[in-house]
């Protein structure tokens, strides 16, 4: 079920004009602070979810910032109209343009947000920065390629046991398309390649797992209770300030 | 990070799992929250929907944005509820 703005087909198009980040927040102390600029409830408190829309130089605050696009806007598509006037305002280059893979911060991170996401997952991994790097470059054409664009999430190491979690790993991979688990934890190897590997093969395979990916709709209750029940707890950077999520936590964990 | 679980128990069915009914403050965050559901649409790439292609981290979304000139839309999102990761 689609509850968001920012699964609209239209807010995705629009989209490509931004350079657009999503943090996860708790994770960094950095960041935190970077958020509190942007939105502060009354609490004085970080609260789980921020959204802004900003110059380039994030100085300025183009739209009302908040806990959502509902706080700036009144449906999708006024949203979709304002970002693309907001877009001609700035002079950017070609759109999917972009010089660097969109990285997640970890590759215990990157599980648990393309499990959020229901979406799949490329780890890319060297055994020195220098050739993760060359490799992570060689990998920037098919992260915004016109159609991959925005269908996997990515992370990379250079530590062989930051993918300990990942069942059917084998030995020399350099990228591995991955599908999470439900809750993120671990993954499982949907395709392997070396770090020689031509990427039109890459290619065709991340097209092809992405066509073939299942769309899962979790329920909230259901996955919260299982996580509970299997004893997970996710153990953020930083400590969560969010209220009323720390008193749902409580409640639902009989007070742990 | 967090506790291993057993990978067999981390893929339930999810045709078994009843819709869930969400706070509404909790919808409100989803606003931003399930945006990771990018998406997909090209008008020469129909099979695919198009969806948000997100940075994620502030350095290199920022030093991105600094370098091409374009706006940011940015979102931040815990991603577990009530710890239990998988969910934003």
């Amino acid at each position: 079920m689609d509850r968001s703005f920012l699964s609209r087909t239209e807010i995705a198009v629009a989209s490509r004009e931004f350079v657009c980040i999503r943090l996860a927040t708790y994770e960094s102390a950095e960041e935190a602070e970077f958020l509190r600029g942007i939105y502060l409830p009354r609490s004085g408190d970080l609260e789980n979810t921020t959204f802004g829309i900003l110059s380039p130089d994030a100085r300025v605050q183009l739209v009302r910032s908040g806990r959502g696009p509902q706080f700036a806007f009144r449906s999708a598509a006024s949203m979709a109209k304002e970002m693309k006037e907001i877009a001609t305002d700035f002079k950017g280059k070609a759109p999917l343009s972009d010089t660097k893979l969109p990285l997640m911060a970890s590759v215990d991170l990157g599980l648990n947000v393309a499990s959020c996401d229901g979406l799949p997952l490329v780890v890319t991994y060297a055994k020195s920065d220098e050739e993760l790097q060359k490799l992570n470059a060689s990998m920037v054409k098919l992260a915004w390629d016109k159609e991959l664009a925005g269908q996997y999430i990515f992370a990379a190491t250079t530590n062989r046991k930051h993918l300990k979690g990942l069942s059917g790993l084998g030995e020399g991979s350099s990228v591995v398309l991955v599908s999470p688990g439900e809750f993120g934890v671990s993954g499982k190897v949907l395709a392997e390649f070396k770090a020689d590997a031509k990427p039109e093969d890459i290619r065709k395979q991340m097209l092809s797992v992405a066509l073939k990916y299942p769309r899962k709709n979790k329920s909230r209750r259901e996955h919260n209770a299982a996580g509970i029940a299997l004893g997970l707890d996710w153990e953020t950077k930083i400590p969560e300030t969010d209220r009323m999520s720390l008193r749902a936590k409580e409640r639902q964990r009989g007070g742990k | 990070m967090v506790d291993a679980a057993d990978d067999r128990t981390e893929q339930p069915n999810p045709n078994k799992l009843p819709e869930a009914e969400m706070p509404v403050r909790t919808l409100l965050a989803a606003g931003l929250v399930l945006s990771g559901l990018a998406v997909a649409s090209d008008s020469d790439s129909p099979r695919l929907q198009p969806r948000i292609a997100w940075y994620g981290t502030l350095k290199s979304g920022l030093a991105e944005a600094e370098r091409s000139n374009r706006a940011i839309l940015l979102v931040s999102a815990a991603p577990h509820c009530t710890g239990v990761p998988g969910i934003w």
